[in-house]
Formats: C-alpha cells, sequence, structure tokens
C-alpha cells in the first residue's frame, strides 16, 4: 500500500524537481528568523539566535565555526530532528513545523540522507543490509530491487566487495562510506554530514570528500559541518556560525 | 489444622464394640486407665433422610451430652446445640458440598427402626474434625443426642468409645487400648466388635495425607517462584551496575574504594530487598490465611483460621533480604571490579557485533521483514541478559506446563475411577435384602441400563480398610497387570481368592500365588492372591472378592447394587432413582439410594478449586517472568536510544521501531518457551512423582501436545501486552534527544 514505485524517484524525476527549484528561483532550503533555547531545568541556553538562511538546489555548502558555536543544531533544524523555538523552516518545498513526527521520518526517509559523525551504523546489520534499511522504511520497489540498489550504492563508495561484512569488521573510513551510501540510498534531494570525516585521518577524509563532491555533481544538494578549514576549502559556499548567528557567507 | 485436631480434642483410637451399655461407674474405671486424657461413648448409625422426595443414606453421629462434650468435640458455627430431643445439628459440611442444604430451623425426616420417619429439628449447624471429614467422602453427617441415635435406630447403647490419649506414642495406645479391652471384657462379657480399632497418629487427621501432597506442590511453585525473583534480582542489579559504570569509574578516579562502592551497591539491594519482603508479608498474610481455609475445607472437611507463624515470618525475612544480597553478589563484584580506564571506554552498545559464531548463526535465520530481523538479532546482542531474562520466562512456562500435565493426570484418573465404579446410582442394601428379584426389578425401571450386585465390606490389612466384591459380571472395567481376574466358578463357590490393586502389592510386596491374612469382624481370614489390577479404584489399594465370598464370610444373604442409567445426565438420574425407589417400596423393599453425580459433581469442584488455587500460586511466577521481560526490554530501549535516533533519522516509523522491539521481546520469550518445555516436562514428572510415592499409586502420565501450544499462545499473548511500555518509550523518543543522549 505504501510500497511507493521506484520510478517516481529516479535520478531524472528528481532532477525536474531540482530544475523546477532553479528555474522558479525557489531555494531548496529556507531558514527564517531562526531561534533555538535549550532548556535543562531553570537553565536556559540559546543556541540559535535568528538564523536567515537559503540554500540553492544543487549547492554544496559547508558550515564551520567554533565548537559550541550551533552548527550541528543548524542541520538539526534543517532534517527536522529538532523543532525550532521560533522562525519558520522550508525544506523542499514544506513547511516542516506543519509535520509531526511521524510525517517528519517518512519525508526525511524520502528526501533527506544523513550522515553522522562517529558513522552510526547498525551494528547488527551487514554494510549491505544498512544499506538497504532506507529503502525498507520507505517500502520503495521490490526486495530484489532494493537489494540491487543498496548493491550499487555501495558500489559507487567503492565497497562492492564488502557487502556481508558487520560494521565492527569494517575501517572507520569503510564504515563511513556505508554510512554515505546509506544516506544516498533512496535518492535524497539533500545529503547533509555532520563533520563527517572528524574520525577520520587526513587521507581518507579526502577520499571522503570526492565520494560527497561526486554526489554533488550528480545534482544532490549537499549541506556539512566541518571544523577543518581546508575541508571548508573544498565547498562554492562557507557560512560562518559564532555564537547562534551567522557571522559570514562567502561564495566563490 | 493441628490446632483444630487439638481444640477439637478429635480421637486417637476408637473401638467400635456392638454395644457398650456402661454404668458411670464402668465409665470412670475405663477412664481411669493409664494414658486416657478424655473418653467419651457415643452411637454411631446409617440411616437415611428424605431430600427433596428422594430418600438419602446419612451417617447419624450420637453425643452424649453436648453440654459436656470431651472427645471429638461437636462445635457451633450457626444457630444453637440441641437442648432436648428430636433436635440436630446439620455439620456445616453438608450444606458447602451440596450433599444436603438444609439449615437452622428446618425440619428433617429421619428414616427409623421400624421404616417409618421421625421429624427432627435442626438447631444449627458446626462439627467436628473427624466427622465432618466424611461429608466429602461419604454421605452428610448430622449431629443429636445419643438417645436420640438409639431410640431411632433401636440400638439398646452406644457403639463407639472415642479416646484421647496423653501420649499418643503407637506402643502406648497399644497398650491404652488392651486394658480398656480387658476392662470391656471383664465387665461385658458378650461385647462384640462392629467394626476394626481406628488410630490415629499424632499429626495426622482425616485428609492430612491429601494436605500432605498439596503442601509439595506448594513448596515446589514457591521454590520456583523464589528462583525467578532471585534472577530478576541479580539482573536487575547487573543493569544498575551496567547504566552506573561511567558513575563508578568516576568515583574510583577520584578515591573511591572498590569497598565502598560495592557497599553502596549492597545498600541499594537490600533497601529494595527490604521493601519486596514488607510487600511480601502484606501480601502473604492474607493470602495464607485464604489458602489455609481452603485447603481444610478441601481436605479436612472443617474450616479453619491460620495464625501468623513467626518462624515463617522470620523466615521470609531472611530469604527477602539474604537472597538480594547473595543475588546482587555478581553485580556487586563487578561494580568493585571496573576500572576507570574500563568506564571511561564504555559506550553503552556492544560495538562488536558480528565477531562472535553466534551472530553468523542468527543472520542466517529467515526472517521476511528487515525490522522483524533486526529486533531478532538484537535479542542476541546482551547474550547475558537475554538469557537470563529468558529463564524466569522459561520457569514461568515449566510451571504452567507442569501444572498443566499434572491437573490433566489427576483428572483424568479422577474420571477414570468415576467411571470404572460403574454406577450411577448406588442402592443400599436394607430390610428385607436386595435379592435377585430385588435385581430384577430396579432393571425394570425404563431409565435403568443394567444392575449389578455389589458388596462393600470393611476389612484389616495393614491399615487398609476396604473390599469390594463383586459378581463375575460385573460392570467394573478391571485392568489385570498380573495373574488373572476370578472365575465364574470360584465365584460360586464363594472360594477365598483375591485380586489386589497395584499399589497396595508393591507397598506389602505381595505377589499371585500369596496368600493374605485380613482381619475381618469376625475375626481373620485367608485370602489367595490370584490377580493384581492396575486400575486406580481407592487409590489402587483395593481388594477385590468374589460377591458370594464377602457374603459368606460377613454371614450376609444379600449386597447392594449398582446400578447404570441409560445415560449419566442428572435429570435421567435422578428420575430412574425415584423410579427405582417407587418399584421397590411398592413390592416391599426399604431402599436408600446414593446418586453418584453428586460425589463426581463434588470430586470435580473440588479439582476446579485446586486449579484456581494452583493458578492463583503459579501467577507470580509468570508475573516475575513478565517482571523481568519489562525491566529487560526497558534497558535496552535505553541502551539503544542513539540507535533509536538514528533509525528515526533515516525514515523509521513508529510501527518500524515497534515492529523490531516486539521482534526482539518474542525472540526472548519464545527462548525462554524453549526453555520451558523440557524443565516443565521433568516439573511434572517430578511432582507426579512425589505425589505418586505419597499416593502409593500409579498414575498414567500425560503431557499432552496441545499444552505446550497454549502455553505458547499464552507466552506470545502476554509478552505483546507487557512490552507495550517499553515500545511506549520507544515511540516517544524524540530524535534530537535520542541522538544526544549517551
Ligand atoms: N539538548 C541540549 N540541551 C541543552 N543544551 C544543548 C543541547 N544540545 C546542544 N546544546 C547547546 O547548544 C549549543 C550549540 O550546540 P551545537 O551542538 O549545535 O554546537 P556545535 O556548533 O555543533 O558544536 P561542536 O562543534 O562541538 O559539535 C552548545 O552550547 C550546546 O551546549
Ligand atoms: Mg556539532
Amino acid at each position: 500500500m505504501n510500497t511507493q514505485s521506484l520510478a517516481s524517484a529516479t535520478p531524472g524525476a528528481r532532477l525536474l524537481e531540482i530544475e523546477r527549484h532553479i528555474i522558479s528561483g525557489v531555494p531548496i532550503i529556507q531558514l527564517r528568523e531562526i531561534e533555538k533555547v535549550y532548556r535543562s531545568g531553570r537553565v536556559q541556553y540559546p543556541a540559535l539566535r535568528g538564523v536567515d538562511l537559503e540554500v540553492a538546489p544543487g549547492e554544496l555548502m559547508a558550515i564551520v565555526g567554533p565548537s559550541g558555536s550551533g552548527k550541528s543544531t543548524i542541520l538539526n533544524i534543517i532534517t527536522g530532528i529538532d523543532r525550532p523555538t521560533a522562525g519558520s523552516v522550508n525544506v523542499t518545498g514544506r513547511d516542516l513545523s506543519r509535520l509531526d513526527e511521524e510525517a517528519l521520518a517518512v519525508w526525511r526517509g524520502g528526501h533527506i540522507g544523513i550522515v553522522f559523525q562517529f558513522f552510526q551504523l547498525l551494528p547488527t546489520l551487514t554494510a549491505h543490509e544498512n544499506v538497504m534499511l532506507p529503502l525498507d522504511f520507505a517500502r520503495l520497489g521490490s526486495v530484489g530491487e532494493r537489494s540491487d540498489r543498496a548493491a550499487s550504492r555501495l558500489a559507487q563508495v567503492g565497497l562492492s566487495g564488502h557487502l556481508n561484512q558487520f560494521p565492527a569488521e569494517l575501517s572507520g573510513g569503510e564504515q563511513q562510506r556505508v554510512a554515505i551510501a546509506r544516506a544516498l540510498a533512496c535518492d535524497p534531494s539533500i545529503v547533509v554530514a555532520d563533520e563527517p570525516t572528524g574520525n577520520l585521518d587526513t587521507d581518507t577524509a579526502a577520499e571522503m570528500f570526492s565520494v560527497l563532491g561526486d554526489v554533488n555533481r550528480d545534482g544532490t544538494t549537499v549541506v556539512y559541518v566541518t571544523h577543518d578549514p581546508a575541508l571548508a576549502e573544498l565547498a562554492r559556499r562557507v557560512v560562518s556560525i559564532r555564537d547562534g548567528s551567522v557571522t559570514g557567507d562567502d561564495r566563490r | 489444622m493441628e490446632e483444630r485436631v487439638r481444640s477439637d480434642a478429635m480421637h486417637t483410637a476408637r473401638l467400635a464394640p456392638n454395644a457398650a451399655d456402661l454404668t458411670p461407674a464402668q465409665l470412670a474405671s475405663l477412664r481411669s486407665v493409664d494414658n486416657v486424657a478424655a473418653l467419651d461413648t457415643r452411637t454411631l448409625a446409617r440411616t437415611e433422610i428424605r431430600i427433596e422426595g428422594r430418600t438419602e443414606g446419612v451417617i447419624l453421629v450420637g453425643v452424649a451430652d453436648f453440654d459436656n462434650q470431651t472427645v471429638n468435640i461437636v462445635s457451633r458455627t450457626s444457630g444453637t446445640l440441641p437442648d432436648g430431643p428430636n433436635q440436630l445439628v446439620t455439620d456445616s459440611e453438608n450444606a458447602r458440598t451440596g450433599r444436603f442444604g438444609g439449615s437452622a430451623g428446618d425440619a428433617v425426616e429421619v428414616r427409623t427402626h421400624t421404616g417409618g420417619w421421625r421429624r427432627f429439628t435442626i438447631s444449627g449447624s458446626g462439627g467436628t474434625v473427624r466427622y465432618s471429614s466424611e461429608v466429602a467422602q461419604d454421605a452428610p453427617v448430622l449431629y443429636m443426642a445419643n438417645t436420640d441415635v438409639q431410640s431411632v435406630m433401636n440400638y439398646p447403647a452406644p457403639n463407639s468409645i472415642d479416646v484421647v490419649a496423653a501420649n499418643s506414642s503407637p506402643e502406648a495406645v497399644r497398650e491404652m487400648v488392651t486394658q480398656l479391652r480387658s476392662i470391656l471384657a471383664a465387665e461385658l462379657p458378650n461385647l462384640a466388635y462392629w467394626d476394626v480399632l481406628e488410630v490415629w497418629r499424632a499429626g495426622t487427621w482425616p485428609g492430612s495425607e491429601d494436605f500432605g501432597n498439596f503442601i509439595v506442590v506448594f513448596y515446589v511453585i514457591a521454590g520456583i517462584g523464589l528462583v525467578s525473583a532471585l534472577i530478576l534480582i541479580f539482573t536487575t542489579m547487573n543493569t544498575m551496575v551496567r547504566e552506573q559504570i561511567r558513575e563508578i569509574g568516576m568515583m574510583k578516579a577520584i578515591g573511591g574504594a572498590p569497598r565502598s562502592v560495592a557497599v553502596g551497591f549492597l545498600r541499594t539491594a537490600l533497601l529494595l530487598g527490604g521493601i519486596g519482603t514488607v510487600a511480601g508479608i502484606a501480601i502473604g498474610i492474607p493470602l495464607s490465611n485464604w489458602l489455609m481455609a481452603f485447603m481444610s475445607d478441601e481436605f479436612g472437611g472443617t474450616h479453619v483460621g491460620s495464625r501468623l507463624s513467626v518462624l515463617a515470618l522470620a523466615l521470609s525475612i531472611v530469604v527477602g533480604l539474604g537472597g538480594t544480597a547473595a543475588a546482587s553478589w555478581p553485580a556487586l563484584r563487578r561494580a568493585a571490579r571496573i576500572t576507570v580506564r574500563e568506564a571511561i571506554d564504555d559506550h553503552g552498545v556492544v560495538g562488536t557485533y558480528g565477531l562472535r559464531p553466534l551472530d553468523r548463526v542468527v543472520a542466517r535465520i529467515p526472517v521476511a521483514a528487515r525490522r522483524s530481523q533486526l529486533g531478532v538479532r538484537n535479542a542476541t546482542r546482551r547474550t547475558g541478559r537475554t538469557i537470563a531474562t529468558a529463564l524466569p520466562i522459561g520457569l514461568a512456562v515449566a510451571t504452567m506446563l507442569a501444572f498443566g500435565s499434572v491437573l490433566i493426570t489427576a483428572v483424568n484418573e479422577d474420571l477414570n475411577t468415576f467411571d470404572l465404579e460403574g454406577g450411577d446410582i448406588i442402592l443400599w442394601n436394607r430390610n428385607p435384602g436386595l435379592d435377585a428379584q430385588a435385581g430384577a426389578l430396579i432393571e425394570s425401571v425404563p431409565e435403568v441400563a443394567f444392575a449389578h450386585p455389589m458388596v462393600y465390606s470393611s476389612v484389616e490389612l495393614d491399615g487398609e480398610r476396604y473390599v469390594w466384591g463383586l459378581t463375575a459380571t460385573s460392570t467394573y472395567d478391571h485392568d489385570v497387570i498380573a495373574g488373572r481376574w476370578f472365575t465364574q466358578e470360584e465365584a460360586d463357590d464363594a472360594d477365598r481368592v483375591v485380586v489386589v490393586g497395584e499399589a497396595l502389592a508393591s507397598k506389602l510386596s505381595l505377589e499371585v500365588g500369596d496368600t493374605v491374612s485380613v482381619e475381618t469382624r469376625r475375626g481373620p481370614i485367608d485370602l489367595d492372591i490370584v490377580g493384581i489390577d492396575g486400575q486406580l479404584v481407592n487409590n489402587a489399594q483395593g481388594m477385590f472378592v468374589p460377591f458370594e465370598t464377602v457374603l459368606d464370610y460377613e454371614g450376609w444373604t444379600t449386597g447392594h447394587y449398582w446400578v447404570r442409567t441409560a445415560d449419566p445426565e442428572p435429570a435421567t438420574v435422578t428420575t430412574a432413582a425415584a423410579g427405582i425407589q417407587g418399584v421397590l417400596e411398592n413390592n416391599g423393599y426399604e431402599v436408600a439410594s446414593s446418586l453418584r453425580y453428586i460425589d463426581r459433581d463434588q470430586n470435580m469442584a473440588e479439582n476446579r478449586l485446586i486449579v484456581t488455587v494452583v493458578m492463583a500460586m503459579g501467577l507470580p511466577v509468570v508475573a516475575i517472568g513478565m517482571i523481568g521481560l519489562v525491566s529487560a526490554m526497558t534497558s535496552n530501549v535505553l541502551d539503544r536510544t542513539r540507535e533509536i535516533g538514528i533509525l528515526r533519522s533515516i525514515g523509521a516509523r513508529r510501527r518500524d521501531l515497534r515492529a523490531m522491539f516486539r521482534a526482539e521481546g518474542l525472540a526472548i520469550a519464545i527462548l525462554g518457551w524453549l526453555i520451558g518445555i523440557p524443565v516443565g516436562y521433568g516439573l511434572a514428572r517430578f511432582i507426579l512423582w512425589v505425589f505418586e510415592r505419597r499416593f502409593d499409586a500409579a498414575f498414567t502420565f500425560r503431557f499432552p501436545l496441545w499444552t505446550i501450544a497454549i502455553s505458547l499462545i499464552i507466552t506470545l499473548t502476554a509478552t505483546l501486552i507487557v512490552i507495550r511500555l517499553p515500545l511506549r518509550r520507544v515511540v516517544r523518543m524524540s530524535p534530537g534527544l535520542a541522538l544526544r543522549y549517551e
């Protein structure tokens, strides 16, 4: 019943969607006057103090800033994982405040790919099963189709030989590549990565970025957070955050 | 119950003279015999009363003086004790068992020796341990003055001497009885005895054996409950230490000694154990009161309240606190041994999945849906926790299965016993006796299928007191396991042959070809054993002798009749009994009948009650299993908070998460169920073994497959219900918080 045909989520269909955004000039991510206040007990901590941010479809954008400045919070608001205290969030043409948790989960499954800092693969699933998981949740195509799609995503990140290994049997770089393959599984319009290379050595990190770059070249919007100035340089747009406000927005 | 035996002054020994017409001086000389603490004479009789237009057998128990009773004291539960002639007390058990529902103020027609009826008034209800027990076993019991019993029955004098011995050791009692008999022989030269001597050892009472059997079962359930509870404490403490691993590390980093860390946890454990003990005692006292009342009704035929035993109280406190300390020991040791390094490295979730051979095996389990697959694999991540959770579930399943099996076995034997005895109605021999012509009259009643003569006599062989005299063509469905049944010729010749029950044979090492000497009321006779019977009549301790043989040695000419009706429905049986009564009375026979379905219903009702009690006892075991499951699943959920956040981030819906954790819970429950099957089988065998030894009986063990299937359904259903709690926790987690959870 919920099984969506793979055809409707093919790259071609998505390109059309992206072009519609470009043609209409509508940003794919639009944050307006976002405020986020964390409350723990009586203490209130304002993590974001009025952030305005627009990202056009197909952009490759880095967010930089000191620790605790609110970078992860911005990403979590874009993905609907956190809700802002004030302001409006519009992503892929949806007003996220109108979606409940359940609808958000479904929406994320179809439109957003997330790469976490510590890989965060499911330890009880093999690499192949991990990549299939978002397709299972979205109930996209038949089991056979999902399996093929997951295998091709793993091939895309250069891991065709490790399909049946459990995360514990993979190196950190391999795990992160599986995480990227998983983020790409459902052909998301946006890939969001929070310090995707934070746990990797420099060479592996560079490799990882070339994969993200490839993804972006295929038309996917990529937003990532990094501490590393060299990795920030790879993006065409760098947004700087300090104390919960945007302090710089450089485009090249 | 022993309290009740004392307060009722239940007799230690009962002599059964045919007529003991004793003067006060003679009574005084009997009472002065060494070791006699109390002695009363009474008149016992069997006659009939009218119940709803039908005649039913009844036991009359005479009381010498209601105001001054010293042995088998009849106490009053409602109304008053008789204060004049033609009044009686109905035993409280009469109404409870449904044998006779009369109450204070009602009139009762009692059959007299002339065949007429005398009207008595019920003054109240009450009873005494020894005679109340006859109600469930046999017939309604009515208490009245000795003089009333004698005038109803035309008995010249009391026929029972009930004695309480000060010292109840077998030697002392034997010595006392010898002295009493010699005094009686000197005073009343013509005295004969109508029944054998009845002796109750200290600590026994009517039903005490059944009571003992039931107690064993209680111990077994209580033991299982205790083991489950200890496992639960063990897991809880382990979880607690695990969850605080970082704190423990920090404490040690800033100089906390391993000892003080362990002592801190011990204090927590003892606090929990103390709360549990107090709660347990609070629930236990009313529960034990209820159980005592129930069990004394069922097995003692009397109702007693229980008193709080200081010993039991002390024991429960020791077990509650000591058991808690012992069960938390492994966790305390672990807490003491955790190193700072270990604590800092801890990330809550095992990150090494896939490296153990078990993981590879589990990965091959074919599960269709991904979320169920995740659930099943997750169940194997914390092997220790999973096993510790599955074990109490297994014990709960085992308890269910074992009791199922024992009850099915017992109920089956019970039903068999009733069917074996082959009668829906028993017609008791009266005056004139039920001869062959009476048999023909009985069979002329339309509802009657057939009728067979039968006689029931009392002999003594190593404490067992019953003999069935059966015709060679009787409906008794014997199951000869050695030797043979007696033949028509032996029956015709009234040969002294016997077929003994299996349990009696094994108890006394009797074999086919042996000769046994049994004590009848007319002296000892020898019987040749020709066969051994495997049926469970009289707990397989019966003796079967040809009908004609019993008549011969008892000096009787006629026996009773077993009547089988066309169908066993109460309506048919009642109609048949009324029909038989009518046709026999029209032809000048006196008659009294017992309807077997009343006994059958009585037995079934007892079984149903036993089932209820067993369920009530087994429930805590099941509850502990389920609490363990909830707590383990809650720990699992907390452990995997981050993973839940990840799953939500990549599109998992609430129902996906629910399905995943449900699969995990079911996997653990199924593991428990698998453990429970062999354990339950062993437990059932053990309980039956205990029963067999205590009953001296052989049961046909039953462990039907369908009970295993039902236990699976129950386990899964219970799991699905209790797992809702942790599941609610899962779906309520906001993904943002879940991801930050550490
Ligand atoms: N759940 C929470 N409760 C209270 N405060 C929070 C919570 N989550 C984040 N914060 C605070 O909000 C601020 C912004 O946090 P955020 O995680 O967005 O920072 P960041 O820029 O990603 O830092 P880092 O580079 O260290 O990851 C921080 O000061 C943090 O302490
Ligand atoms: Mg961050």
